[in-house]
């Protein structure tokens, strides 16, 4: 069944790409299997790490994969996310009393940037490739810039003011954790959660609404769509609007529910929006997919902190080994658009 | 367009035109079992599942021989070292850090590791996690940025011995250790200096003289540095009746080379000719400015900090600043190993040999290193190192000059002249616009002439 051959190929292209990892080691002078060991099992002791960058990355998965159905690239999920935490942090900053109005500045202000991406596409034919990069930037440069000459604490000025207690989503405190307690003794963040709910609902919607079927049927055929008289162009500006939010969601929540603060150097938030591309690869673009290869790089995240005092290995060379394996699984998993053809092709022989 | 889009066809699979019946949208029970079967879900669930059973599979196999190991260890005092984002490989703070606490592991015998986080934001679940563990003995956390993430995690365990270096804790804590430098003191020796070859470079070329700063991010550190160099700068200014400009920027970053590089160019540009690299990594990128600019036939010289960082291009590095990071760490550890840790505050300057320039003793150590490494130009030894240093100090650097830095040494060794530690950015702002007035006294603190400070 083409089910058997699809997991498969998942499992091959992970242990392939544990194998490189485990070769990327052995150069830098460690042990493979130790280390891609300490790799898989880091996650034991920084629960947290885990746990908070698999739900981000699964929102920023998402704002790759969805618009992907209408053949958007949306290479901006970085800049959406700035631009989610950095009006996410606004808000809460100045009107400290719920985290919910900073939650929907976070998630409008990517929907924004969506939607812009979303009209230059459909109205003037800007390829959304390079519209996405470059406001990337914009926005990397807009969010320094705020944070150092507007928002910056006295007290540390390479980090902003922090968000104010009652503007915060609050934690699970460990001791309703249960079983889990002594994992995570200062309790669990809402935030996966709450991406976990997002990424459900999204699976809901795509596969088990009529809408959702619209927006898949004008994805795989615009033509056909047209003629049954699904207007495509609003649908594709939707796409874009509802993957902006996903990702300004991100930062908002990163914000609000875990760094309460942004550094000046943005590198509590660089990253998520493009390693989110990976996890919509590895995930093949379904919202539930997206989130397990998520929790895979979550794991890797928090592997990469630990193989660093397990194994002895210096912190590039974690980076290394991480970005290989991750590379190479998702380029593994890309082969499923053309291993079919290639099977089915062996086959008829 | 059209053809890649024939492409995610594959997502719509043979089961899937049932649901253009509307009335299969709403939500039944039996979704989730349809949902069971569908290909993509299957595969996520197989995912997890695979990294679950390999994880667990590794666990059981890897956890005998980790108990052997840590009883092999048993005894021996064990230290973190954790480095802040910027990390290992900047020739200067984190390296020197590094150098300290290997020091410590070879003539104290214990056992370092190190740890370099790969962003701001896990900082402090790194070191909960790592205080939790409750394997070290001490904890060093190099550098400014920990010390936010160490105000939450120090009191939750209050068993677990840390050391702060380059930072203190707004508070005190009786289980933290708090190493700072008065990087004043050594800014303003610096500030002498790159005046003075400012103004000899201004005597060959007849344009205005100008020094200048490439700092990283804009942190009490700095404004320490800032303080001083301009101080430096102006007593050499006051002394010699010159008149030499400071332009000072803040990258933003300490591990960005390419930054540094591009500020610097555009500082070569307004004419600065000496330039103070107060940046860790992302300076290396102005020594590779300056090192361009001379190829050009631009007389331009370049002043490390914290190492001694000539050997990295000793034809444009003159000299540089030393913050003796490693003696922190290094005493750090001593102190624990010796059952003497206190919690407080240290602070390291000139007098206790914390700060200084380098010498030629300190020259030759760390094109050694470098040697050692493989880092050194191409076709040089350490002592052609300090050769052309030397030479270079001879040319370039007035015996005025040296003489106003052992004046200024001595009243800072002796208590004469205390810096200001300015404990907000508008204090600091202030300070440098009186300094660049040409108020001294701005920087120092005010204790009157004759007047004892009693405690």
């Amino acid at each position: 069944m083409a089910a058997s051959r699809e997991a498969f190929l998942v499992v091959a292209s992970l242990a392939a790409g544990l194998a490189v990892g485990g070769v990327a080691l052995a150069f830098g002078g460690a042990n493979p299997v130790s280390g891609v060991y300490v790799l898989l099992t880091g996650f034991t002791y920084y629960p947290e790490i885990l746990v908070v960058s698999a739900s981000i990355l699964t929102l920023t998965g998402l704002a790759f994969a969805i618009p992907l159905r209408m053949g958007f690239f949306n290479i901006g999920g970085e800049g959406q996310l700035y631009a989610g935490a950095l009006a996410a942090l606004v808000v809460a900053l100045n009107a400290p009393y719920t985290p919910l109005p900073a939650l929907v500045a976070g998630l409008a202000a990517g929907g924004l940037l969506g939607v812009i991406v979303g009209l230059l596409r459909v109205k003037l034919n800007v390829n959304e490739v390079l519209s996405t990069i470059m406001l990337n930037w914009a926005l990397y440069w807009f969010t320094s810039y705020t944070v150092i000459t507007r928002l910056s604490d006295p007290v540390y000025p390479h980090l902003t003011r922090e968000v104010p207690e009652p503007a915060r989503i609050p934690w699970i405190p460990s001791s309703a954790l249960g079983p889990l307690s002594d994992f995570l003794p200062r309790g669990l963040p809402t935030i996966p959660l709450i991406s976990a709910a997002v990424a459900v609902a999204a699976w809901f919607f795509m596969y088990r609404t009529l809408p959702g079927l619209r927006y898949r049927f004008a994805g795989s055929n615009e033509y056909a769509a047209r003629s049954r008289g699904v207007n495509v162009d609003l649908i594709r500006i939707l796409s874009m609007a509802a993957a902006g939010c996903l990702a300004g969601l991100a930062g908002a929540l990163l914000v609000l529910g875990h760094s309460y603060r942004i550094d000046t150097g943005l590198s509590g938030l660089s990253g998520y929006g493009f390693e989110g591309i990976g996890a919509a690869l590895i995930g093949r673009n379904h919202p539930l997919g997206v989130a397990a290869a998520s929790i895979f790089f979550g794991g890797l995240y928090a592997g990469s902190e630990r193989i660093q005092v397990e194994a002895m290995v210096p912190a590039e060379l974690a980076s290394i080994v991480t970005g290989v394996i991750i590379f190479v699984v998702a380029a593994l998993s890309g082969l499923r658009y053309i291993a079919p053809r290639l099977l089915g092709a062996a086959r008829e022989v | 367009m059209d053809g890649e889009k024939g492409r995610f066809q594959g997502h719509v699979d043979s089961r899937e035109p049932l649901l253009l019946n509307p009335g299969y949208a709403p939500f039944k029970p039996g979704a989730i079992v349809e949902a069971l079967r569908s290909r993509p879900l299957l595969i996520a669930v197989a995912l997890v599942a695979v990294v679950l059973v390999a994880a667990a599979a590794l666990y059981l196999a890897g956890g005998g021989g980790e108990a052997a190991g840590a009883a092999e260890e048993e005894g021996k005092v064990r230290v973190l070292v954790l480095f802040d984002v910027g990390g290992r490989g900047d020739l200067s703070f984190n390296d020197m850090a590094a150098l300290g606490a290997d020091r410590a592991a070879r003539e104290l015998g214990v056992e370092v590791v190190y740890q370099t986080p790969q962003s701001l934001d896990v900082m402090e679940s790194v070191l909960d996690a790592a205080s939790r563990s409750g394997e070290y003995d001490l904890i060093v956390l190099v550098g400014f940025l920990w010390q936010a993430p160490l105000e939450n995690v120090a009191p939750r365990y209050p068993e677990q011995k840390y050391a702060l270096i380059d930072a203190a804790t707004s508070k005190p804590f009786e289980n933290v250790a708090s190493y700072v430098f008065r990087e004043q003191e050594v800014a303003s020796l610096v500030g002498i200096i790159a005046a003075d070859i400012a103004r000899n470079i201004a005597e060959r070329t007849g344009e205005p003289a100008k020094v200048g700063a490439v700092a990283g991010m804009n942190i009490p550190p700095l404004w320490r540095f800032h303080i001083g160099y301009l101080y430096g700068v102006q007593y050499y200014n006051k002394a010699t009746g010159s008149n030499v400009e400071l332009v000072w920027v803040y990258t933003g970053k300490f591990d960005d080379p390419t930054l540094g590089k591009s500020y610097t160019e555009q500082m070569l540009q307004e004419g600065v000719r000496v330039f103070y690299g107060l940046a860790g990594l992302t300076h290396v990128g102005m020594f590779n400015a300056v090192k361009e600019a001379a190829a050009r036939g631009v007389t331009a010289f370049s002043i490390g900090q914290d190492a001694s960082q000539e050997w990295y291009d000793p034809y444009t590095i003159i000299i540089s600043g030393l913050k003796r990071v490693d003696v922190a760490v290094y005493t750090a550890i001593k102190d624990v190993v010796e059952g003497r840790f206190r919690g407080g505050i240290i602070s390291l300057g000139l007098k206790e040999g914390g700060l200084g320039l380098s010498d030629e003793e300190i020259i030759r150590y760390f094109a050694e290193i470098a040697m050692q490494q493989g880092l050194l130009p191409e076709g040089m030894t350490p002592d052609d190192v300090v050769r052309v240093v030397m030479q270079l100090r001879e040319e370039w650097i007035s015996d005025e000059a040296w003489r106003l830095v052992e004046e200024l040494k001595t009243k800072i060794i002796n208590g004469e002249i205390k810096f200001v530690n300015p404990k907000s950015q508008d204090e600091y702002e202030r300070i440098i616009s009186e300094l660049e007035k040409g108020n001294l006294n701005a920087a120092l603190e005010e204790a009157e002439e004759g007047e004892e400070i009693t405690y």
